[in-house]
């Protein structure tokens, strides 16, 4: 290597560092060349809400099931936009709804607001009970609030086509019947049909103050839910505990850091200062990955980042060994340097890969945790084979010289 | 080459050996004696951990004002200062409401809840993540050691790293079975990521030796085998301490900040790193040894 390449070799890396840590820490410097992106932080981080419901579609044609999850999706997607969550995640699997909001400090409400929403049903007698028809809260255009003829708050409902025609064939069938009208399972009043109505338009009268009565009109304006819903499995993380849970771990992370760091140094002295220095463009690297991709950093997936950190300095140390076994059989420094990462290189490499193998079954196969984990794991595994080997090896050529011979390593 | 002198460590094979198989039925008794405690992913339920802003009511006061709310058994458990760790069946949000409402609306930290479909479900996966991970560890084994096959067929290599596997998972569900009995430790998916985790970690310090061992294989032919594994130990001694310590640090760190969800799983991380490696260093060869002895 020539000055000028060591030169141009040098100013590189200072660039790529410079960079990487303006990306990941913007605040840092004081230009304004960096985009303000924030690290998106998981819910266990960030505090919020996971809900996992289970949707009831024993009422729904086969066919129909996927619109009937589709149109529940967005139904709760208006709900959960009243919030004012930045990015809320709603995903459907099967017939199972996952619904996150990261940095949503108020889970009850949440889950009146999402569990609440009116889930609207007409129910016919049948001997004496009262049995489902398939028209609910589905077939609804509108509701307001109105008042019957005692002046008492009620509320108009009024159907869509489809709605219209199903109340109309049910109504037929019932006359001089109850027709009941339950609200989330419960009875709010049962009118008796005096004839058919084929205008597609009912009022619920209750014991309704005026302000259930908005309140109601308002949900089931929002949409009424098209299937009942059932809560199976939830994760609530308040806000001081994921702000402590992140202030924990970035410590421990430092603290990680600089055992070893310390550890490096005094084992193989400046070549641990330079696998030092590798280990840093490395953190600067995953941190700066991290927001473009971007990897959703919970406390798992730090946990994983941290691990990978203790992982890529084993390069180094296999690397290092390695050298100076081949100094004491008398070869000279760089030419023990070069055998040094060329005999390491199938360890290194098989080493790396298993653990790689078992991380990629991890991310396609867990939980959030378990993704968490393995995703972040795997990156600083692939980005340490860069950092770790070719950083090191490249830095160590521009510093190599008899001179320092002694404490090189 | 000039001649340094070799520590011999296989001088100490029986007692290796010893303490290798001992932690193996230590382990094994106590999985059947304790029992694994298995926790919520698996089993279902919910915890809920409150903190309170004043004083800390007892546990047998909490246990009190719980009582008409027809939970079924409630385990209360101290958290930290002024929390409280409250784990039962699956419940529905209206008797959530009520055991808030039952303890004066205290602070809500965390809470989770797993209906039985979905832990049935996420067992399913776990036996499933298992068994690609331990199958595709075993392909890795199978042809990382087809290279080393040269006076020694290469079955023999991984039927020892696979002894050392199956050790080592033993070992680290008797830990967490221990764990569980006395500091509450509760085995879920994170702990069997952990377990995963080391032994695809820990696998690596058993091949950096059998590579070693190969090298010096081809190199001296004379040299009596018993001592080609020892200086092969020897040579590899510093590294596998020196991996596997920067792989624990900041593992131990986050052992040490006490952070819940992580507590246990660093620990196992930490505690499987160090066993794989004592595997690696001292067991491997020994086990080696006795069998081309006989």
């Amino acid at each position: 290597m020539n000055l000028q390449e060591k030169i141009s070799f040098f100013i590189l890396i200072c660039l790529v560092l410079f960079l990487g840590i303006g990306f990941s820490f913007p605040e840092i410097f004081k230009i304004n060349i960096f985009p303000k992106k924030e690290f998106k932080l998981g819910l266990d981080l960030n505090g919020g809400v996971h809900f996992l419901y289970q949707a009831d579609l024993s009422q729904i044609p086969e066919q129909e099931k996927k619109e009937a999850m589709e149109s529940l999706k967005n139904v709760i997607e208006k709900r959960v936009n009243f919030f004012g969550v930045k990015e809320p995640i709603l995903q459907i699997q099967g017939e199972k709804i996952i619904i996150e909001l990261s940095g949503f400090s108020d889970p009850k409400k949440a889950i009146e607001e999402i569990g609440k929403t009116p889930f609207l049903e007409f129910r016919e007698k049948k001997g004496e009970d009262f049995v489902s028809t398939p028209l609910t809260g589905r077939y609804l255009k509108g509701a307001q609030v109105s008042f019957d003829q005692f002046n008492a708050p009620a509320i108009s409902l009024e159907f869509n086509e489809e709605g219209a025609k199903l109340f109309a064939e049910i109504t037929e069938r019932n006359v001089g019947k109850p027709l009941a009208i339950f609200l989330d399972g419960n009875l709010i009043s049962a009118p008796t049909v005096r004839e058919k109505i084929p205008s597609g338009k009912a009022e619920i009268t209750g014991k309704f103050s005026l302000e259930e009565a908005k309140e109601l009109a308002r949900n089931l304006n929002a949409g009424a839910l098209p299937v009942p819903i059932n809560l199976i499995s939830y994760q609530i993380v308040g806000p001081t505990l994921g702000k402590a849970s992140l202030e924990k771990i970035v410590k421990a992370g430092l603290i990680g850091f600089l055992l070893i760091a310390i550890f490096m140094v005094l084992i193989y002295k400046i070549s641990g200062f330079v696998a030092v220095f590798s280990l840093i463009l490395f953190a600067v690297l995953n941190l700066t990955l991290y927001k473009i991709i971007p990897v959703t950093l919970t406390l798992s997936g730090i946990a994983g980042f941290l691990l990978s950190l203790g992982m890529a300095v084993d390069a180094n140390i296999l690397i290092f060994s390695r050298t100076k076994e081949e100094l004491k059989t008398g070869k000279n420094l760089s030419q023990s340097f070069k055998e040094g990462f060329e005999r390491a290189w199938p360890a290194i490499r098989d080493g790396n890969l298993t653990t790689l193998i078992v991380n990629l079954i991890l991310i396609f196969w867990g939980t959030s945790f378990v993704r968490g984990f393995a995703t972040t794991l795997s990156l600083g595994i692939l980005i340490s084979m860069f950092t770790a080997i070719f950083v090191t090896r490249e830095f160590l050529k521009i510093i190599i010289s008899p001179k320092i011979q002694k404490i090189i390593i | 080459m000039n001649e340094e002198k070799v520590f011999n460590f296989l001088k100490f094979d029986n007692i290796f050996l010893f303490v290798f198989f001992g932690v193996f039925v230590f382990s094994v008794f106590s999985i059947f004696y304790f029992g694994l405690n298995l926790g919520l992913d698996f089993k279902g339920g919910t915890i809920i951990e409150i903190g309170f802003e004043k004083e800390r009511p007892s546990i047998q006061e909490i246990r009190e004002k719980l009582s008409g709310l027809n939970l079924g058994q409630v385990v209360i458990q101290e958290a930290g200062e002024k929390n409280v760790i409250l784990r039962m069946r699956e419940i529905s949000e209206k008797e959530k409401s009520q055991i808030f409402e039952a303890l004066q609306n205290p602070q809500e930290i965390r809470s989770e809840m797993i209906g039985p479909s979905i832990s049935l479900e996420l067992k399913r996966k776990s036996i499933w993540l298992t068994v690609f991970s331990l199958i595709a560890i075993s392909i890795y084994v199978a042809l990382a050691f087809k290279k080393v096959t040269q006076r020694l067929s290469s079955l023999i290599f991984s039927l020892i790293s696979f002894l050392g596997l199956f050790q080592n998972t033993f070992f680290l569900l008797g830990i967490i079975s221990v764990l569980g009995k006395f500091w509450g430790a509760q085995f879920n998916i994170s702990i069997l990521i952990a377990i995963l985790t080391c032994l695809g970690y820990g696998i690596n310090d058993t091949i950096v030796f059998f590579d070693r061992l190969r090298e010096n294989i081809i190199k001296k032919k004379k040299t009596d085998f018993g001592e080609i594994i020892n200086l092969s130990i020897f040579q590899t001694f510093t590294r596998q301490i020196n991996t596997s310590l920067t792989t624990i640090f900041p593992v131990l760190a986050i052992f040490a900040f006490k952070i819940e969800s992580l507590r246990f799983f660093s620990l196992i991380i930490a505690l499987g790193i160090l066993n794989s490696t004592f595997f690696s260093l001292f067991v491997a060869g020994s086990i080696l040894k006795k069998i081309i002895k006989t």
